[in-house]
This record gives structure tokens, C-alpha cells and sequence, in this order.
């Protein structure tokens, strides 16, 4: 139960509130979580960058790459999604199929972005890490 | 107000090694913009001619969805390298 929650089931509890206004809060907070912002819970700092970095140990096949570091503008992700729903239908069924081709199973369409929102809100409480011993992977948000 | 990016760098392997660039992206962007104009009627009519078939949407927000995108490019940096060759785009 969040903080906020408990809060206002304190202060019904106490008294201090009626049981509509108490109804009312409770609604309010519902209604923001529904469009939960990126945002770091822990300092209220807004998310503006999601960062991966590779870094692959030398091996023996040439031009392996080393390290890769990408980082992209949470704005910049939210932008080409709502560019992505101008892609015709037809368009989007073979970009679909594609990706299925390559091992892929994602539907583009169903991404929205207030689950965009949420995976963002969920990766800046954590950081992702992966290392396999060829390699090491790290996704963060910043 | 996010602010479009000025500058762009880019770095790519060559056979000597690696080739820097610098691209002044600010002086681009009214030779863009000039463009839009200029193609702004055409997608008008083209959203007009299609709007019967439902395909207009297409064609009244592709030219803003392309200006959104431009705009928030800035902050992004792809680097990658390998044995010595590097590349690099960073949007400045």
C-alpha cells in the first residue's frame, strides 16, 4: 500500500476527514497512477535518457565490437512511437512479420505509450545487468 | 521548450582509420523548414484526395510527427567501437 494511501486511511480513521472526501483522495491518486509519469520516486528526478552498454570482452572473431554505449532521449522514444501510428496497417503487418522472422514475437501496436511510461517509471528504481561471461550488459535510465 | 540539436557529430572507420565530422545541423533547419513549406500544399491536397479512403491522418501529421522527432534527436549518442575503429553519432 503506498504512503499516500495510508495516509488518508489514517486520517479517516482519525477522524479528521469524512468518509466522500477520503473517496475523493483516493480517486484523485487512482487517476494519476493511471498516467504514471517517468518519474524517480525516490527524488521525484524525471527520466531523460535511457542508456545501454555493451562491453564485450576481445575475442577471437575480428571486428567483434567492444563496446557499444546508446543513449536515447525518453522524449525521443515517445516521438517515434507516435510516428509509428501514421504506419498503415498493411505496413505494419510486414514489420510484424519481420521481426517474428528474426525471433521476435512483438505486436508495434500494442505498445502504448502509457506502457512506455510505466517501464520507464518501473527501470528508474533499477538497473538491468547482465553478464554472461563473454560480455557485459548494463541498462539504466538517467 | 526542448531545443533541436545544433551540431552533429559523427565519427566512421575509413581504410586510414577514423574520419571525424562536425555538422552544423542549425544551418540546415531552415532549408528544411523551407522545404516544408513548399511540400505542405502538396500534402494538403494528397490528405483532401484521400480523405474518402480514411487514409488522410497520414498526410496531415507526418510533416509535425517529422519536426517532433527532429526536436527531441538531441541527447542522443550512439558510440561503438571496435579494435580500434569507432563510430560514433552524437546529436549535440
Amino acid at each position: 500500500m503506498s504512503d499516500n494511501r495510508k495516509r488518508i486511511l489514517e486520517m479517516l480513521a482519525a477522524g479528521k476527514i469524512s468518509v466522500d472526501e477520503s473517496a475523493r483522495l483516493l480517486s484523485a491518486m487512482g487517476e494519476q497512477s493511471d498516467s504514471v509519469k517517468a518519474t524517480n520516486p525516490a527524488d521525484g528526478r524525471k527520466v531523460r535518457y535511457l542508456r545501454v552498454v555493451v562491453n564485450h570482452f576481445k575475442g577471437d572473431e575480428p571486428g567483434t565490437p567492444e563496446k557499444v554505449n546508446i543513449r536515447v532521449p525518453v522524449a525521443l522514444i515517445r516521438a517515434g512511437m507516435k510516428f509509428s501510428s501514421l504506419i498503415p496497417e498493411e505496413a505494419s503487418e510486414g514489420v510484424d512479420k519481420a521481426l517474428r522472422e528474426k525471433g521476435i514475437k512483438m505486436n508495434l501496436k500494442n505498445i502504448k505509450e502509457e506502457d512506455l511510461d510505466e517501464l520507464l517509471a518501473a527501470l528508474s528504481d533499477l538497473e538491468v545487468e547482465i553478464d554472461d561471461g563473454k560480455g557485459h550488459v548494463q541498462i539504466h535510465t538517467e | 521548450m526542448n531545443w533541436p540539436p545544433m551540431l552533429l557529430h559523427l565519427k566512421f572507420p575509413t581504410k586510414a582509420g577514423c574520419w571525424g565530422l562536425w555538422l552544423p545541423l542549425f544551418l540546415i533547419y531552415p532549408l528544411l523548414f523551407v522545404l516544408s513549406l513548399v511540400a505542405a500544399p502538396f500534402l494538403l491536397i494528397a490528405a483532401l484526395v484521400l480523405y474518402p479512403a480514411g487514409q488522410a491522418k497520414i498526410f496531415l501529421l507526418v510533416l509535425p510527427y517529422a519536426w517532433n522527432i527532429i526536436f527531441k534527436t538531441r541527447g542522443l549518442v550512439i558510440d561503438v567501437r571496435r579494435y580500434g575503429q569507432d563510430v560514433l553519432i552524437n546529436f549535440i
